[in-house]
């Protein structure tokens, strides 16, 4: 019921303003490149949330023009060249802000909703 | 991420949009196999299929990218270019056309503009003209007046916020001997400090000490330009050490300046020779040493931090001393000071004239272009309603279209900027070459170096005519309704264009008519100064014969000048040959005159040009006597004093309804002498339409030599061809007197050419312009 309820949600409305923080939160993990990025997030969320790679790229191009992140090229282990990327030092700082403006704001929302 | 990282990326992003977008594009392809593999281990068949539906657009995600990385601006100018060079091919004719227009309108701004610039603004070419600043005495009208090293010596103590003050005689015409040869050339008396206040280092050796310039007539040390180095010299590279003669006395050349350097008088005779001031007789400068002496110009260097308002100040408290050193009476003159940029004050009144045509020649040229470029833009938007109608209809945004047709207006501006800034370095060159001959074969040299302002001054006006009509042009164009613009047909939406069309070609028309009509007159007017004068001016060379330079004492400039002329007409190519004291021989030295003349020794209140001239004079240059007769070898100094008067002074002096005849035979006084005129002769000096006859009086060359340091011009009228019998006739008077130097020869067609340079210039950038006025029209006309 959860799963069907979460797949019915507008995906938009929960990416909104948080995919820098998921993005950020899965390279914590290991160095990874943007197909490895959007699976991971589908696979955790048993594919309540799906990133498409029209928002997954931009994304990903922004936060290393913030210098958050790196990339660079690398032989995957299937023989193909793939574009990796890594959490830079200041990605890490910026992860951990806006882990707890979400964090805020979730608390905030549970207090409106009478679950806090 | 570093800040260097941060620069990095964007730096990369920029230069290297190329590979970022093979970049992005393999990272897609990337995604999409996996996507792919993905897929079929989910469904099997039609994977790629799948794939490609769950990646989606994939242009999209590339432009998404790039404008998540800042680079969309530069993606969409690249994409507009592409598209705007691509439609401009299309329409050659329009392109072409505007191009031209563009090209032309900016080149007549940007050449009246470096003119003006070169006249009045430029700095002089020297490593310190930011702090350079000009000292003078200003006259009542604005002109400047200079007023010797007293003067400077004063500045030095009273006025602190200079650090430099140079004394510069800079416009002096030596004798120059090299070897066996005499020439004349341009030179310079300056203080020692002038090298050091300019910021120039010597190309060669060394330049003068204040020690070399601080006892008069001591110290014979030169400085040489690099152009005199490599012409008179040949490049020798012993020239250290090598002495040369200047005015009669041997001088050791110490320096060479460095390759370009000209001296500081722009727009003047360029430097050759460099002199401590100490040295100045040589240039018959006789004065120096003594109080007053008027020779000298003032050139300062502000110190670090000082203004140009506070030097002003300070000349201000010291106006009464400087007065008192500079001039004999009590009265104080105002003296100021002013950027050391453009022409010298002195200089510049002879170019206010040119710079107030041109700029009005420029104005008119500038507003048929703008007229073409409104008539050239209406067209294409007109010629074009439908396809910004079709786009409008497939989604484009007014302001997408909007910023299309602003690149296609900037790439027609940018490329009729830089050829209309290529033109007006043409332009210009020709227009001052006009100027580097004068009237007496002195060159004369400009400072046209190319700056910051006359490339950047086409560009802005190309940026800003791109902003006044592209901008309305394309408003215009992408504010229409595409339903309205579809439904109507081509014709019925192009009416108001054409009519606003011809408006503008008939406004172009009626401008060109205007600019022919004023050409047409400028030209009768110089054809009747050249060709209607009432003299003869073909087939008569000029010379100057200068033992004045070379300090002949009167006793031998004499009897050398008599058998100078007894040569020259004994010549078998020779007809006549004729003389005059000093100066030019058809001009007034003074156009206010520097006789008092009058009827008799009480009454001199009338002011003439008193011009000593030889016999045979008149007729040489086939002047028609009026009355009486012309000087003859009879008229010497001992016998009776005569004179001649040009018909001006008759009729200033016994009313203009007198005849010549009776004139003849009639006391007249000129100063403290009293003269009998023997002869009337009409007013042929040539004169523009404007400038009031001068009267004249002349006197006989001989009567009245006292005075005469020999200075002497020559009109000699030639049988055959006067370019061909220059040589032989400069070698006849050389080898009468070896250390005199003959110079100033040309043809007297030639320098009448000259000295009307102002009215040629005038009259040939009148009818281009006209020319291009009416080809502008043919062009609009057409298109």
């Amino acid at each position: 019921m959860a799963r069907r309820d979460a797949q019915k949600m507008p995906k938009s409305e929960v990416l909104k303003g948080t995919l820098d923080l998921l993005v950020l939160q899965t390279l914590t993990l290991q160095r990874m490149h943007g197909y490895a990025i959007m699976q991971h997030i589908k696979g955790l969320t048993d594919d309540a949330l799906t990133i498409e790679p029209g928002s997954l790229y931009p994304t990903l191009e922004r936060l290393q023009k913030r210098g958050w992140v790196t990339a660079h090229w690398e032989t995957s282990p299937t023989g193909r060249d793939a574009r990796y990327y890594d959490i830079t030092a200041a990605g890490r700082r910026q992860l951990g802000e806006e882990r707890e403006q979400f964090d805020r704001a979730i608390w905030a929302i549970g207090r409106v909703l009478g679950r806090v | 991420m570093s800040l260097l990282d941060a620069l990095r990326y964007r730096s990369q992003a920029l230069f290297k949009r190329a590979k970022f977008g093979r970049d992005a594009a393999a990272e897609l392809e990337h995604h999409l196999e996996l996507e792919t593999i993905e897929q079929r281990r989910l469904h099997g068949s039609g994977a790629r299929e799948r794939a490609h539906r769950a990646v989606g657009n994939v242009t999209f995600i590339l432009e998404e990218r790039r404008a998540a990385a800042g680079m969309a601006p530069f993606y969409t100018l690249t994409q507009d270019l592409r598209y705007g060079l691509t439609v401009l091919g299309r329409r050659p004719a329009f392109a072409g056309a505007t191009i031209v227009t563009m090209a032309v309108g900016i080149a007549a701004v940007a050449t009246a503009f470096a003119i003006v610039d070169s006249v009045f603004l430029r700095p002089l070419p020297v490593p310190e003209r930011p702090r350079l600043v000009r000292i003078f005495f200003q006259r009542p009208g604005g002109g400047a007046r200079r007023r010797g090293l007293d003067a400077v010596r004063v500045l030095r103590s009273g006025a602190p916020a200079l650090d430099e003050i140079v004394a510069h005689e800079s416009r002096n015409v030596l004798q120059v001997g090299v070897g066996d040869r005499l020439i004349e050339q341009h030179g310079a008396f300056v203080s020692a400090n002038y090298w050091r206040t300019l910021g120039i280092q010597p190309r060669i050796g060394r330049f003068f000490t204040a020690a070399e310039d601080s006892v008069l007539d001591r110290d014979p040390v030169a400085v040489v330009s690099s152009s005199f180095w490599d012409a008179e010299l040949q490049r020798d590279p012993h020239v250290l050490g090598r002495r040369i003669r200047i005015g009669g006395r041997e001088f050791v050349i110490i320096g060479v300046a460095p390759f370009g350097f000209d001296g500081i008088a722009v727009g003047e005779m360029p430097n050759d020779v460099w002199v401590p001031p100490s040295m100045a007789r040589v240039g018959r400068l006789n004065c120096i040493g003594s109080p007053r002496c008027p020779v000298g110009d003032a050139l300062g260097r502000l110190a670090p931090g000082a203004s140009l308002q506070a030097l002003r100040t300070q000349l201000r408290t010291v106006e009464p001393r400087l007065s008192a050193a500079a001039f004999p009476d009590d009265s104080v003159r105002h003296v100021t000071a002013e950027p050391a940029a453009g022409l010298s004050v002195a200089e510049r009144a002879d170019y206010v004239g040119l710079s107030r045509l041109l700029s009005a020649i420029a104005s008119v040229i500038l507003l048929i272009a703008c007229a073409n470029l409104s008539g050239l833009l209406v067209a294409r938007g007109t010629a074009r309603q439908r396809e910004m109608a079709v786009r409008i209809s497939l989604g484009a945004s007014r302001i997408r279209l909007i910023r299309q047709l602003l690149t296609e207006s900037l790439i027609l501006a940018a490329i009729g900027g830089v050829v209309g800034a290529f033109a007006s370095l043409w332009t210009t060159r020709g227009l001052m070459g006009f100027f580097v001959t004068d009237d007496e074969g002195f060159r004369h040299f400009f400072n046209l170096e190319v700056n910051a302002r006359i490339v950047g001054l086409p560009l802005l006006v190309a940026g800003v005519s791109t902003l006044l009509f592209g901008i309305v042009a394309a408003f215009t164009s992408s504010r229409i309704e595409p339903a309205d613009v579809l439904k109507t047909s081509r014709s019925g939406a192009g009416v108001q264009g054409v009519r606003i069309g011809s408006m503008l070609v008939s406004a172009q028309v009626a401008l060109a008519i205007l600019l022919l009509t004023a050409a047409t007159l400028l030209m009768r007017s110089a054809a009747s100064l050249m060709h209607a004068q009432q003299f003869n001016a073909d087939r008569v060379a000029v010379l100057r014969w200068r033992p004045d330079l070379a300090g002949l004492e009167e006793a031998r400039f004499e009897p050398a000048l008599h058998q100078i002329v007894e040569r020259l007409q004994a010549l078998p190519e020779i007809e006549s040959v004729a003389y005059r004291r000093c100066c030019n021989l058809v001009w007034s030295a003074d156009p206010h005159g520097n006789a008092h003349v009058g009827l008799s020794a009480t009454d001199t209140a009338a002011i003439a040009d008193a011009q000593f001239v030889s016999p045979r004079f008149f007729s040489t240059l086939k002047v028609q006597t009026l009355a009486g007769r012309e000087f003859t070898d009879g008229d010497r100094e001992g016998t009776e004093r005569v004179s001649i008067v040009n018909l001006p002074l008759a009729r200033k002096l016994w009313g203009a309804s007198i005849g010549p005849a009776s004139i003849v035979g009639r006391a007249l006084q000129i100063g403290s002498a009293e003269t009998q005129v023997v002869g009337v002769v009409p007013d042929y000096q040539p004169r523009g339409a404007f400038t009031a006859a001068v009267p004249v009086v002349y006197e006989p060359y001989w009567q009245t030599v006292a005075g005469s340091d020999g200075d002497t011009r020559f009109a000699i009228r030639v049988r055959g061809d006067v370019t061909h019998d220059i040589s032989l006739l400069m070698k006849t008077t050389g080898a009468v007197e070896p250390t005199v130097v003959t110079t100033e020869a040309m043809s007297m067609s030639s320098q009448i050419g000259a000295r009307y340079v102002q009215l040629r210039l005038g009259e040939a950038v009148l009818a281009a312009a006209a020319g291009i006025a009416l080809l502008l029209s043919a062009i609009a006309a057409q298109v």
